[in-house]
Parts: C-alpha cells; structure tokens; sequence
C-alpha cells in the first residue's frame, strides 16, 4: 500500500515545477493529508491531483464549505480508488466576494456538488454549466448556512401568526 | 405513425411510486426512447446540515438517523467517528465489535429491502413478500437490541448504548444460519428468470470511467469492476480482523448490481458469524467508555482499556464539548461512502457538519445512464442505482 506521506516529497517537488504554492498539513486526528492552496489555483491543482500526481486521486467524494468568522473555506474532499488515500484540498475565500473556479470540467461529480454549495452557502462557481439552486426553490431569499442568515423568514407560513 | 416520432416533454413524479420518496424527473422523448433526462431534487429537504448548528453534540445524535432511515447504523456510525476522532476518544473493543454486528446485519436487511423494491419495480410483486418476510425478523431483532425499528439511535460517542439482551446473539446465530437458505430460494426465483433476465441483462450500462468521473461508490462502482471497498482497506472500525472478500463484477449492467448486492449480503453474514465468534467479553456496565483515551494504543491500559475498573466520571452529557478541530469519517454504507465531515469550534454545538451521502451521486448519475434507452427501462435503472431520496435532499 502505497501511503501519501512517501509520495509528498516529489508531489511538491512536481507542484513547485509548476508554480503552485502551497502548504502540506497532516491532520492530527487521521490519515488525512490537507493541503491549503491559494484560491486562483484550484483548477490547476486539482487537475494535478487527478491526472499528473502519482497516485491519481479519481474519485472526488465532495465539496464542502465552511463560513468562518473571517473567510469562507472551500475543501475538496479526493479519494483514489488503488490505494484508498484520501487528501482534502482547501482554500480560503474572502467574505466580500466568495468566488471560486468551477471544477465541473474535471470532475462530473462537482456539478451537483458546487450547485449545492452555491445554494446553502452561497459560494459562486466560475464558469460552472448550470449554476443554479438545487435543494431550495428558485426563488429562495439568502443562504441558509451562512451564519448570518436570518431563519424567521417573513415569507415563511409559520412566522406570520 | 408520425406523431410518435415527434419529441415529446413528460413529467415524472414528485409523487411516483417507482422513485422510493419524492423525486421530479423531466424527460424529452422521442417516440419511446430518452433523449434527454433532468433529475429535480429537494423535496425532501430538511435542513439536516443546519439543524446542527444549534444543537448540541447529544442533541444532534438523534436527528442524524434520519439522515438515511434504511441505515440508521450507518449514520450513527458516521457521526459518531467523526466525532470521536476530534475528541480522541477510544471506543472499548466490546463496543466496536457490537458497531460491527449491528452494521452488518443492518446492510442485509437494507439490501434486502432494495431486493423487494427493485423487483416490484421491475413488474414482479411476491419477491417483495419473500424480502420482506425476512426483513421483518431482522427489524424484529433490532427491535428487542435498541427500541425501534428503523430509527435505532442506538450508538453513542465513545461506545454503545447498552450490551446485547440475553440471548441475542443466539437469535442471531440462528438467523445468520437460515438466511443463506432464503438466499438461495430468492436466486432459484430471480437470478435465472427469463423476464428477469431480459429487463436487467445489458441495461444501463455504467462504465468504469463513468461511475469513477461521478463519483458513485459502493455496490454500484463495484459492480463496474472497481475494487474500492473501504471495510477492507484502509479498514476502520475492526474490519481488519475479519476475512472476507470484496465482491466485484465486470459488466455494470442492472443485472450485475443486483448479483453483487447478493454476495454482498451473503458476505455480512460471514461477518456477522466471525464477529459473534471473536466476541471480547465483558460485563454490559463497561460498554460505555467513561474518559477519553489517554492516549496510548495499549490493549489493558490502566484508563482506556476496556476490562479495567475505571474510576473516572462519565462524559457529561449536557457539557460534551470536544476541542477546536474537524475531522472526516468515511463509512462503507450500504449504497456507498457516507462521509461526515464535523468542524468543532469548542463549544457545546458543533461548528458546521456536512453530509456526503451516496445516493446524492448516484441520482447525478441518471441522465448518463438513462440518455437513449427506452422509457420503460428507466424505473429498472433507477431502481437498480439504490438511491433512497431523504439521503439525496438531506
């Protein structure tokens, strides 16, 4: 079994070639290698991740996202269907504008994911297919999981008695 | 007869008997075969992931059942690992072996569930009284272990809730040696069938390129020839005591995602029988771990082990609060990887949780399959993805 921390060394040494930047953390909890890259890199790098890196991370599990006080955090959850690694890649999004490349293209996977995300949190996807609600209606006000939504909605049946 | 060749735009659902819950599909046909196939989802939606946020650890444990309320265990299991693995907390053998029995039997009486549905999808309604003929022991005996019978709620950070009843196991011992036989009988009805056959043999191909790029798992990417199952490797919980063999087919037709989900039944039972075996014993009080580990990986350590006298207070229920951290569990579930992903803030409610269900893949997946195959293959393909929709919309 081939185990991610063998590979690091050549995988940064690969990502240095290509003018990626970007900071390798071992959880402390699992496994799991997390990988914080700079938001503007995030198609090249997980275009890396499937294709060019050692061990080719095939499958993508999900895209999630976190509202922290100071920024929005995207990660992309990876797994590789020979070894079973699972890496995370994150990046940091400013709270004024949450924008992200879409990596619809890479990953088929990712179309539904990142509609998901542009629902609930309100992450939008650069040059995604078909970015639009996918869980709440089309005409839903906000984003619920922001922590700064308002749930007494006005519009909503049971806040009008 | 022009007019049927004319495209045509039809609505199924959200009410449909052969979508399993509250799924809308828009199709554009042309004359019987699908050119085009839109799958609208959310009806279902609950909020799961936001509830979390204004509930506390215990609180939310509850709710997470319903998640997937034919694998309420493997829920549990996710959350609870997840949490765990923030507030390092070692889980007693005893209580990991019981996750494990409980799980596995959970995954038959899912599977055979899907088994009933998919065959009365398919036209044929007494697979559906055989499946459930026997489905309704297994419920029977997580009925008598946690209360219910399919909202379980059974499973708690650090442990379980309590020990087997008296003469559980014996019970499941006796089940475990009669399904096999039951098994049997369904393959001597099903699997050689010539309608069967037909309706499922080469229908909705899935390639192994497809369901990788879509991110399916479980049975479904197993069935396209992929080896990916998580309880073998890497192995949590203590699967890596147990051997069995990971069932893989090559087609990735309908047909082979039911033979596979078969084996896979057959497999847990082997499971089930290994792990009621290698059983560690101990006495019911102790199931619950009453401090987090210390840290070692001792197997009779002084405060972790599980056989000890352990002299430190139980975690308070109310004040749980694990420390700032976040931590991802995957869990082989029985339609895929389920993932909980629990960011901790080190308060009493956890930051953000998110849920990756596999269903959620496995209903992106349908336009692909579906595109130039006739209506009345749809609801055989669909049935056979295993989706449940409460797992979908969350």
């Amino acid at each position: 079994m081939e185990k991610i921390s063998v590979i690091k060394y050549q995988t940064l040494k690969k990502l240095k070639n290509l003018n990626i930047n970007c900071e390798w953390q071992k959880s402390d909890t699992n496994e799991t290698s997390i990988i914080i890259v700079n938001a503007n890199h995030i198609r090249n790098i997980i275009e890396f991740f499937k294709r060019e890196s050692d061990v080719k991370f095939d499958i993508l599990l999900s895209v999630s996202s976190v509202d922290f006080p100071e920024h929005f955090e995207v990660s992309y959850h990876l797994l590789d269907s020979v070894f079973k690694n699972q890496i995370i890649i994150k990046a940091s999004l400013s709270k004024e504008n949450p924008t992200i490349e879409s990596i619809a293209g890479i990953y088929s996977a990712a179309n539904w994911h990142e509609r998901e995300n542009y629902d609930l949190m309100g992450i939008k996807f650069k040059n995604h297919p078909n970015l639009k609600r996918i869980l709440l209606t089309d005409n839903w006000q906000g984003h619920p999981l922001r922590k700064d939504y308002v749930q007494d909605d006005e519009r909503l049946i049971w806040n009008q008695r | 007869m022009q007019t049927l060749a004319k495209q045509m735009k039809i609505n199924v659902g959200p009410q449909h008997p052969g979508t399993h819950g509250v799924l809308r599909l828009i199709i554009e046909l042309e004359g019987e075969v699908i050119k085009n196939l839109e799958p609208v989802i959310g009806y279902l939606h609950r909020g799961i992931e936001k509830l979390a946020e204004s509930r506390t650890y215990y609180q939310y444990l509850t709710m997470v059942d319903r998640v997937d309320y034919l694998s309420s265990f493997f829920n549990l299991a996710s959350f609870c690992y997840a949490v765990e693995s923030i507030a390092k907390i070692k889980v007693p053998r005893r209580a990991e072996y019981i996750r494990v029995i409980t799980m596995e039997l959970n995954r038959i009486s899912s599977h055979l569930l899907w088994l009933g549905t998919f065959l009365l999808d398919l036209g044929a309604t007494s697979p559906l009284f055989y499946t459930f003929r026997d489905r309704e022991k297994l419920l029977g005996l997580f009925e008598e272990l946690a209360g219910a019978r399919l909202l379980y709620n059974f499973y708690s950070f650090g442990g379980v809730k309590q020990d087997f009843p008296p003469n559980w196991l014996n019970k499941v011992k006796k089940l475990c040696d009669e399904l096999p036989v039951l098994f049997n009988e369904y393959e001597a009805i099903i699997t050689k069938n010539p309608i069967f056959l037909e309706r499922t043999k080469g229908i909705g191909i899935l390639t192994k390129k497809v369901a990788l790029d879509y991110g399916i798992t479980g049975p479904n990417l197993r069935a396209s020839g992929v080896e990916t199952d998580l309880r073998k490797e890497p192995g949590y919980s203590v699967y890596n005591e147990f051997s069995f063999d990971v069932c893989t087919r090559q087609n990735g037709d309908c047909y082979d995602r039911y033979l596979i989900r078969l084996d896979e039944m057959r497999q847990s039972i082997d499971i089930v029988l290994q792990a009621i075996e290698k059983l560690p014993g101990g006495t019911p009080d102790k199931l619950l771990i009453k401090r987090p580990n210390c840290g070692c990986s001792e197997e009779n350590c002084k405060y972790c082990g599980f056989d000890t006298l352990l002299t430190e207070k139980k975690i308070n229920l109310v004040n749980f609060k694990p420390p700032k951290g976040e931590a991802t569990s995957l869990i082989e579930a029985p339609r895929g990887i389920t993932s909980c992903y629990v960011v901790s803030d080190g308060t009493k409610n956890p930051y953000r949780v998110r849920w990756r269900t596999p269903s959620f893949s496995n209903v992106q997946v349908l336009p692909e399959l579906a595109k130039g195959s006739l209506y009345s293959d749809l609801m055989a393909i669909f049935g056979s993805l295993d989706v449940v929709l409460p797992e979908v919309d969350r």
